[in-house]
């Protein structure tokens, strides 16, 4: 079920009711509500989906309890290693099977019968919901958290309807045990819930897939525009992933507070970073945060790497975390170009510099807010982008090409949204000028009179119905 | 405290229920050429000989007036073999004199993306003619007109209240005002025109939409089989350099889809494409016949028809 679907627009209110008045005595119930309206949720897209899902969160369930009683070592390994060919298994066949075949052939130009490929579609969330409970029991192992020993809880971390198809990404130190707190309905956490939620609709219906429209056109020909006119679809598209992904966010956490869930922030206005490392401590933090804690920090510091010198060891973690983090978006070489460009980026700004007699990182140095900075990171994004977006490689490099070669800057030019465009400003401002919050409409109170604020909301609401689209997908819902 | 919050949500709402119905109302009473045909559908319900599906250029070609039997037509844009075969299936059997069923064959039609993704076409359809044209579940909101898809109406609303709304329909919902169409706005000049690039759709095979519509085409064909209606396969005409920018490719394959057809579905082949006579004021653009075309085809059509009765 699309959070920008009607249907959604029935299901939500219909589990708060259930959730706050039929559930509201036990946890236990409002535990059982919430698993029930989260499968359903999720099987509306496919019911053979949920089959995988229960299946993930029983092994992780049970690897985790296997792990805390484990008596040896050798034995909590064993049961860690367990889950993790579980879920890497379950991913690399429904993500990166089919891919990895395909290059196999072209690697050693073998016949195309070779092999058979899966006819399989991914399931949604597939890479998110497999990294939250990785996650979970990697910690286990670590002892950083107890297992949970209560069955139903778990199987709620791990299918909460508001972030189970695109994140963020919870630990469950943070999450689960949200499940076992007593929860009471409180007005101004729903009200803030319900604006989170309202501006994240906005977000997505109105900005991202207004846009959407422009950058569908300029990045399907790009042939048929002048230089500047592609560069403005790359500058397009930098937002509409922005407000997709970041509206999808708002979404979950808005819907999350009104049952009573604390989830955590997503993205910290990426763009303004002044660098690109400050942009991934911007940028789908729960995902950058993960591969640090789940793979940068055992490469860097484990024996893996152990025969290089400690930069090296570094750098070169730094350029397998991120090309990863660029392969977990998806099973293609663009994906992988994007990881790594990033990566090269990023251990270019870890090197140490000296800057008025001070000795500091690159990165540091970029953040004290040098005027091109900014410049220099969007700049960056973009062209890092082309890849992201393009459906292969060559494309991407024709897009680039198109940039620098085209006559014309302007040939074909025009907003192609039109006034719409407006909408992108609107947000821009509204998140800059309220930067120091979660979301633009967070304590409004006490600067706008009530009549204003409804007016605020009414006009949302306008614009989510007057400018939504046959309901668009979430970027992300693929990855 | 929940029932406060609930209470000042229900509050909150109110005017977006009360401004959404005015707006839903409104959409509903536009004269556009679905009401208009939906009118015709149920005052001739029992009269009905001819059904016409298909897209625009079977939309544009056949005006029913100069038919001699009664003809409900439709076709509509970007209009799919899928969609035609619901239509077909729902629609059909409501009228107890159906006779005929005329079916595009056109170049590209086989090639074309199924446009189940139109889901503003089954409340469109919900509403004017009580069909589902959709394979999705659907339920009570699909009956709202404005949000299946509020770009289009919120257009025709604003045409409407501005006077803009020009349409020119007959009883049958054929439009004969061509303000919009290309050839027009060049004033029918044919050196203009000659220079304006001759945009065919689609470039890229895609062998998954030619087995879909090969599917439904042959869906629809079967069912028009058991309920004993005389099939047409009509190929409506196009100007000469349209033909000239087809691509050959795409042309074989629907020529061997139309092969195998023949053979195997007894059906009537009309090829008015071939057909030389007609002048560039016959048309609104390339591919689509103006309301001074569709008079010449359709009186010829129409002759066809008398012939196989």
């Amino acid at each position: 079920m699309l959070f920008n679907s009607f249907d959604f627009g029935l299901f939500l209110p219909i589990v708060f009711i259930l959730y706050w008045i039929v559930g509201r005595k036990r946890i236990q119930g409002q535990n059982a509500i919430l698993l029930i309206a989260s499968y359903f949720f999720y099987g509306v897209w496919d019911w053979r989906f949920l089959l995988l899902i229960i299946a993930s969160s029983l092994v992780d369930f049970y690897a985790g309890k296997y792990i805390s009683k484990a008596k040896t070592q050798q034995k909590r390994r064993l049961w860690l290693y367990s889950s993790l060919s579980w879920n890497l298994g379950v991913l690399f066949v429904f993500k990166y099977y089919n891919f990895f075949l395909e290059n196999l052939k072209t690697l050693f130009e073998l016949p195309e019968n070779t092999f058979t490929t899966l006819d399989i579609i991914i399931p949604v969330g597939l890479s998110f919901y497999t990294f939250q409970t990785i996650g979970y029991t990697i910690d286990v192992y670590r002892k950083k958290i107890e297992p949970t020993q209560d069955i139903l809880k778990f199987l709620c971390f791990v299918s909460f309807f508001p972030q189970l198809v695109a994140g963020p990404i919870e630990r469950a130190s943070k999450l689960l045990p949200q499940f076992s707190r007593e929860r009471s309905f409180t007005y101004d956490k729903a009200k803030d819930g319900l604006r989170q939620l309202l501006w994240g609709l906005f977000k997505k219906i109105v900005v991202a897939d207004n846009i959407g429209v422009a950058v569908f056109a300029i990045y399907n020909h790009p042939e048929e525009y002048g230089s500047l006119t592609i560069i403005y679809g790359a500058f397009l598209f930098l937002f509409q992933l922005y407000a997709d992904f970041s509206g999808y966010s708002d979404i979950a956490i808005g819907t999350a507070k009104l049952f009573g869930f604390d989830l955590s922030t997503n993205f910290k206005l990426p763009y303004l970073a002044n660098s690109v490392t400050g942009f991934w401590r911007r940028w789908h933090i729960t995902l950058s945060k993960w591969f640090q804690d789940y793979v940068y920090v055992p490469l860097a510091r484990g024996k893996a790497l152990g025969f290089f010198s400690k930069s090296s060891r570094k750098a070169i973690s730094l350029l397998i975390t991120m090309g990863l983090i660029g392969l977990w978006h998806g099973a293609n070489w663009t994906y992988l170009a994007f990881g790594l460009l990033h990566g090269v980026l990023i251990v270019i700004e870890g090197t140490t510099m000296t800057s008025k007699g001070k000795k500091m990182k690159l990165h540091q140095w970029l953040e004290t807010g040098v005027f091109w900075s900014k410049f220099y990171t969007v700049t960056f994004l973009v062209v890092s982008l082309i890849f992201f977006r393009a459906s292969t490689l060559d494309k991407a490099v024709i897009m680039l090409k198109e940039i620098v070669t085209q006559n014309i800057a302007f040939y074909n030019f025009d907003l192609i949204i039109g006034r719409k465009i407006g909408f992108l400003v609107i947000m821009i401002i509204a998140e800059v000028w309220r930067k120091r919050y979660t979301h633009p409409f967070m304590n409004l109170e006490g600067i706008l009179p009530k009549v204003v604020r409804w007016g605020i909301y009414y006009f949302l609401i306008f614009a989510i119905i007057r400018y939504g689209r046959p309901q668009e997908a979430f970027i992300y819902f693929q990855f | 405290m929940i029932k406060k919050f609930l209470i000042h949500v229900c509050i909150f709402l109110i005017p977006v229920i009360i401004g959404y119905a005015i707006v839903e109302n409104y959409s509903r009473n536009l004269p556009l050429t679905p009401k208009i045909k939906s009118e015709f559908y149920k005052n001739n319900i029992q009269d009905i000989e001819v059904l016409v599906l298909g897209a625009s250029q079977n939309r544009d070609a056949i005006n029913p007036e100069f038919l001699s039997h009664k003809a409900l037509n439709l076709a509509y844009p970007d209009q799919d073999y899928y969609v035609s075969s619901k239509l077909l299936e729902q629609v059909g059997p409501t009228l107890p004199l159906l006779k005929t069923v005329i079916i595009p064959i056109s170049y590209g039609h086989f090639e074309t993306a199924p446009n189940q993704k139109d889901t503003w076409k089954n409340s469109m359809y919900r509403h004017y003619f009580g069909t589902t044209v959709s394979d999705k579940f659907t339920y009570f909101k699909d009956n709202f007109l404005y949000i299946s898809f509020p770009d289009y109406y919120s257009v025709k609303i604003n045409e409407q209240k501005k006077g803009l709304l020009h349409l020119d329909c007959n009883e049958y919902g054929y439009n004969r005002n061509i303000e919009k169409a290309l050839f027009y706005t060049f004033d029918y000049d044919s050196l203009t025109i000659s220079k304006q690039p001759v945009h065919i759709t689609p470039t890229i095979p895609h062998p998954e939409y030619i087995i879909e519509n090969i599917q439904k085409l042959e869906d629809i064909l079967a069912f028009c089989g058991q309920q004993k209606y005389r099939v047409i396969l009509l190929e409506t005409p196009t100007t000469t350099r349209f033909k000239e920018h087809r691509i050959p490719e795409v042309l074989r394959r629907k020529d061997s889809i139309l092969t195998m057809i023949r053979s195997t579905y007894n059906v009537h082949y009309v090829d008015a494409n071939s057909a030389n006579d007609y002048m560039l004021k016959d048309h609104r653009d390339h591919n689509h016949l103006s309301p001074q075309g569709a008079e010449k085809f359709t009186k010829r059509l129409n002759t066809i028809l008398e012939e196989l009765e």
